[in-house]
């Protein structure tokens, strides 16, 4: 196709790979969110590059197994996410990964470094319980509302944004300390 | 309720935005998990399917432009005898399993030319890949339409006969066979 991606609704590119299963669409799916998708991974697995990449390879594979129920109720984008939430909840579960908020900041240096995200301020977010911390990044990271962040997570707008005040004033006394 | 919105963000995630780089290995690791699963065709890999969607194409105009030299009425749906035109459509998609390029243009070549040594073949062309659609369209084509032939015919039945013998459907590629109305009166 001559047409750029960024041209075609994510339903139309939906409908093409569920009527074709075609690798090329994919690809055009793939490389509109990829990138998104796997920043949010980051965040949420504390800027662990090895677990990010394999919380973003498993939403895309359930994303795509799971594509035909995808009924366009959110945005495509809030649907994915939703499903890399998920994801880093099991792991979470499972024990296969530390949680971003069991990180002593005590410790001093976080197990993990990442370009863009200096020590500090990872020890911040390190410091936060599991909820501040989702919404924290979901709103002040990725620019998501309180209207998706509730949807996403389960809880109401109101709950949302109480999380978000008392997440900012902890990490504010995290560098005012 | 405090109000969160009205309080700037006391962390910049800017830099980290701005340094993020996807692992490029990534999308080639799903997509391999996915053809694993069987959720991607696996059939013919995309970039062949184009590149044979391409050489189709490029088999119905060149012999387009070769009847035009020959003095053909290429090109024009109105014809003088007692016969139909049909439009047949040339589909294909990712499960299309003619590899061979070199000898399916061969054979593409062939059916067209036998068609036109019998005087059936009124046009052919190849069209772009750009789809734009208007209005309610109970099934849309979609992608996949390469070109199409409009040949003539007796009958519907001479019509299919000749739609099953052209060789796109036994790579697994469809035709679409659509009587184009003559419009009398």
């Amino acid at each position: 196709m001559h047409q750029e991606p960024e041209g075609i609704p994510d339903q139309e590119l939906i409908d093409g790979f569920l009527r074709h299963r075609s690798e090329r669409e994919f690809r055009l799916l793939y490389r509109r969110y990829a990138a998104r998708i796997h920043r949010m991974a980051l965040h949420l697995v504390n800027y662990d590059g090895p677990a990010a990449d394999e919380a973003a390879q498993e939403t895309w594979i359930t994303a795509m197994k799971k594509l035909e129920t995808y009924r366009g109720g959110s945005t495509f984008k809030t649907w994915l996410t939703g499903i890399l939430i998920n994801k880093v909840r099991e792991h979470r579960r499972a024990g296969l990964r530390r949680p971003a908020h069991a990180l002593d900041p005590e410790l001093g240096q976080p197990a993990y470094g990442y370009p863009g995200i200096g020590v500090d301020l990872q020890r911040s977010l390190a410091g936060l319980s599991e909820g501040y911390h989702q919404v924290l990044v979901l709103h002040d990271a990725e620019g998501y509302t309180h209207e998706e962040i509730a949807a996403l997570l389960g809880i109401s707008e109101g709950t949302s944004k109480s999380q978000l005040f008392h997440a900012r004033q902890q990490v504010r006394k995290f560098f005012n300390a | 309720m405090e109000d969160s919105e009205q309080e700037p963000a006391p962390i910049s995630f800017e830099v980290f935005r701005e340094q993020h780089v996807l692992p490029a290995e990534l999308e080639g690791r799903i997509i391999s998990e996915l053809k694993k699963e069987r959720i991607i065709n696996t059939t013919m890999n995309t970039t062949n399917y184009y590149r044979i969607a391409a050489a189709l194409g490029g088999i119905i105009i060149a012999f387009f432009a070769g009847m035009y030299t020959a003095g053909h009425d290429g090109g024009s749906t109105v014809i003088n005898d007692a016969r139909r035109s049909y439009l047949l459509l040339l589909r294909e998609d990712s499960t299309f399993n003619g590899t061979d390029i070199p000898a399916l243009v061969k054979e593409y070549s062939r059916w067209a030319e036998d068609m036109a040594a019998k005087n059936q073949l009124v046009g052919a062309e190849k069209l772009t890949e750009e789809i734009y659609q208007f209005g309610n369209l109970p099934s849309p084509g979609g992608p996949g339409i390469s070109g199409y032939f409009v040949i003539r015919a007796n009958d519907l039945a001479e019509a299919r006969a000749i739609v099953q013998s052209h060789p796109h459907l036994k790579y697994n590629g469809g035709i679409e066979l659509r009587p184009i109305d003559p419009l009398e009166n």
